[in-house]
């Protein structure tokens, strides 16, 4: 009797427990948990177009005809997948990368720039005339960042294959020459059992 | 009086078995969504969420994703859309002992998977709900999962299946491109889209929509694809006329009718032996039934100065889709089916004979048979789960206008009003407008 209590008394314990865990891990570390298109997928593109960003002509081309560093922007990454994916995280750490390596320079992308222009029409109205901002100083881009995700799905059955293609496109403003275009191609495959206990 | 041996336990189960979402939850959350109160309808389910709990979870979420389509929640649609695409997906690995429990008794003891069309028409919807929002490359994402779908299933069948392509969302994919000002891509889906009406009309007496053949034309135009618009002409058997005012377009698209729902047949046969017992088969089977006759008609008003009126036309035939993926599956089922009769006949027989064994009385001998044969006749029941709150079509109308702003009204042929609302029109700007009429 005293045993079955006892018993009893651990399994209570047992059921009262958290069921949910959390450890931390490094943010490098690669976790596929359902095959989706996720953050290990966003860093990989993002190193790999950095690593080829920098290391192409284009950009020694640019500073020695114009003995100035390029400003970019960034334009639209299409999302042609059959994902929902969140274009925003590697386009971040693309321009982190490229605004960090001091060799090229940013311009806000359309959306900020709506954001930081009402700002201006806002100081403009109550900031004292020394700190308010005037208009039509902002520097124009030299090239702008355009893009797509692609994907191939092929299944059958619990077998599926899934193939990533991001492109990244360069493009001269002025003469709409692309001067770079960068490739990252990722291929999974994912299985599920047909049949568990 | 009886030993309680296994195969006796077993029969018994299989009367106890019959369980699923009650007539009345059913009852009351139709009687809200077909007085157009989809809100309280969402309500409802909510409340009865205990009833769908477990096996039919996926039923849960399809029928709370397309209510909240209709009360226009979209946010919430596509969380239970998405709720439900993640559960079917994980319900392609079966449990091998809930499998063996379904082919002993039903399959109404099986955690509900939904039916092939039902899987694709969750995208459909997400699609539908992101394109009213104006999020045309989320609603794109979702139109090309429609694609690998039915790819996936056309393989299983190995090709014998009717419902191969999806005509209506090969047309959505067209008007999204065209809508995010790829004409290129959206001339190709639109072309897509006219092929695959053709099989629809064969097989669901559906032709491709007017609006369609417009599209077709124009895209052409625009590309100076001149080859092709001239085979569209020839084949459609009028010219092309270019407009010279800067227009736009709403797309009008409606819900229209009560979905199928399914009700059992079933088959008995009873064969004597040559002892006199009485063998009973009993094979039950699930089938769609419509609930409607013929397509409801709508007439799209917009009016500014002058009204302008355009009618609506059948794109997508949801009851014969229904229908037709069905009897493809049933081919399936049948063969399931019929190796159910003959386990559960086995068992039965197992039952009675060691009954017989220690029962020398021929009357309580036969009143066991008779029981046993009961038991086992009972517990074939046929699913008829289903995804009670789809259309029995759906709707759709392209209306061209120039740049304005317009008062866009939906008029069904009783006088109805569904909706009215103020829209504006931008220059190559496609709005998209979902309307519910399934009451």
């Amino acid at each position: 009797m005293k045993h079955l209590l006892a018993f009893l008394f651990i399994l209570l314990l047992v059921g009262c427990g958290p069921s949910k865990q959390v450890s931390r891990i490094s943010e490098d570390t690669t976790t596929d948990l359902s095959g989706d298109w996720n953050d290990t997928d966003s860093r990989l593109v993002a190193d790999e177009m950095i690593r080829d960003v920098l290391g192409q002509p284009w950009l020694e081309d640019y500073v020695e005809a114009n003995s100035k560093k390029p400003t970019v922007i960034v334009g639209r990454v299409l999302n042609r997948s059959h994902e929902h994916i969140e274009t925003k995280t590697f386009i971040k750490n693309l321009e982190r990368a490229l605004l960090n390596s001091g060799k090229v320079e940013f311009v806000a992308s359309a959306d900020e720039r709506e954001q930081v222009r009402t700002e201006r029409k806002e100081q403009a109205k109550h900031a004292s005339e020394e700190t308010a901002k005037a208009p039509g100083q902002e520097t124009g881009a030299d090239f702008m960042l355009i893009g797509t995700i692609t994907s191939i799905i092929d299944q059958e059955g619990g077998q599926k294959v899934k193939f990533y293609q991001t492109n990244l496109e360069l493009v001269n403003i002025e003469t709409n020459k692309k001067v770079w275009i960068g490739e990252k191609k990722i291929k999974k495959m994912i299985s599920q059992d047909r049949y568990k206990l | 009086m009886f030993s309680l041996r296994s195969s006796y336990a077993l029969l018994l189960a299989f009367g106890l078995l019959a369980c699923g979402v009650s007539v009345a939850v059913y009852q009351e959350i139709e009687s809200k969504a077909y007085r157009g109160d989809f809100a309280g309808a969402v309500a409802s389910l909510e409340r009865n969420r205990k009833e769908y709990e477990g096996k039919s979870e996926v039923l849960y979420n399809l029928e709370s994703g397309l209510l909240s389509h209709y009360a226009e929640d979209f946010e919430r649609s596509n969380r239970h859309f998405f709720q439900a695409e993640k559960r079917m997906e994980e319900l392609y690995t079966k449990s091998v002992s809930t499998e063996a429990a379904a082919l002993l008794t039903n399959d109404n003891l099986l955690p509900y998977e939904g039916e092939d069309f039902e899987k694709v028409f969750v995208n459909l919807f997400l699609a539908l709900n992101f394109a009213e929002m104006g999020n045309y490359e989320a609603a794109l994402v979702e139109a090309r999962k429609v694609d690998v779908k039915l790819n996936q299933y056309s393989r299983a069948y190995e090709g014998k299946n009717a419902y191969k392509e999806d005509a209506f969302i090969r047309y959505i994919i067209g008007l999204l491109y065209e809508a995010e000002g790829e004409i290129n891509d959206a001339f190709i889906a639109y072309r897509k889209a006219f092929e695959a009406y053709r099989e629809y009309e064969r097989l669901f007496k559906t032709v491709a929509p007017s609006f369609l053949k417009n599209d077709l034309l124009r895209t052409a135009d625009a590309l100076r694809f001149t080859d092709e618009k001239e085979e569209f002409e020839r084949l459609f058997g009028r010219r092309f006329i270019p407009l010279s005012q800067k227009q736009g377009s709403v797309v009008v698209i409606i819900h229209s009718g009560k979905g199928p729902i399914k009700e059992e047949i079933s088959l008995q046969v009873s064969i004597p032996d040559t002892a006199g017992t009485v063998h009973t088969f009993k094979i039950a089977l699930p089938k769609f039934k419509s609930r409607e006759r013929s397509p409801r008609r709508y007439v799209v008003q917009a009016t500014s100065t002058s009204p302008v009126e355009v009618p609506t036309e059948v794109a997508q035939d949801v009851t014969r889709i229904a229908e037709k993926a069905l009897d493809d599956r049933l081919t399936l089922l049948y063969l399931k089916s019929g190796g159910r009769a003959l386990l559960k006949f086995l068992a039965a027989e197992k039952a009675k004979e060691e009954y017989k064994k220690k029962q020398s009385d021929k009357a309580a001998n036969l009143l066991f048979s008779s029981l046993v044969d009961i038991a086992y006749t009972a517990s074939e029941q046929a699913d008829v789960r289903t995804w009670r709150t789809l259309p029995d079509k759906i709707q759709i109308a392209r209306v061209d206008l120039p740049v304005g702003t317009y008062r866009l009204a939906v008029v069904a042929e009783d006088g109805r009003r569904l909706a009215e609302e103020s829209v504006t029109i931008r220059q190559n700007q496609i709005l998209f407008k979902v309307i519910p009429d399934v009451n």
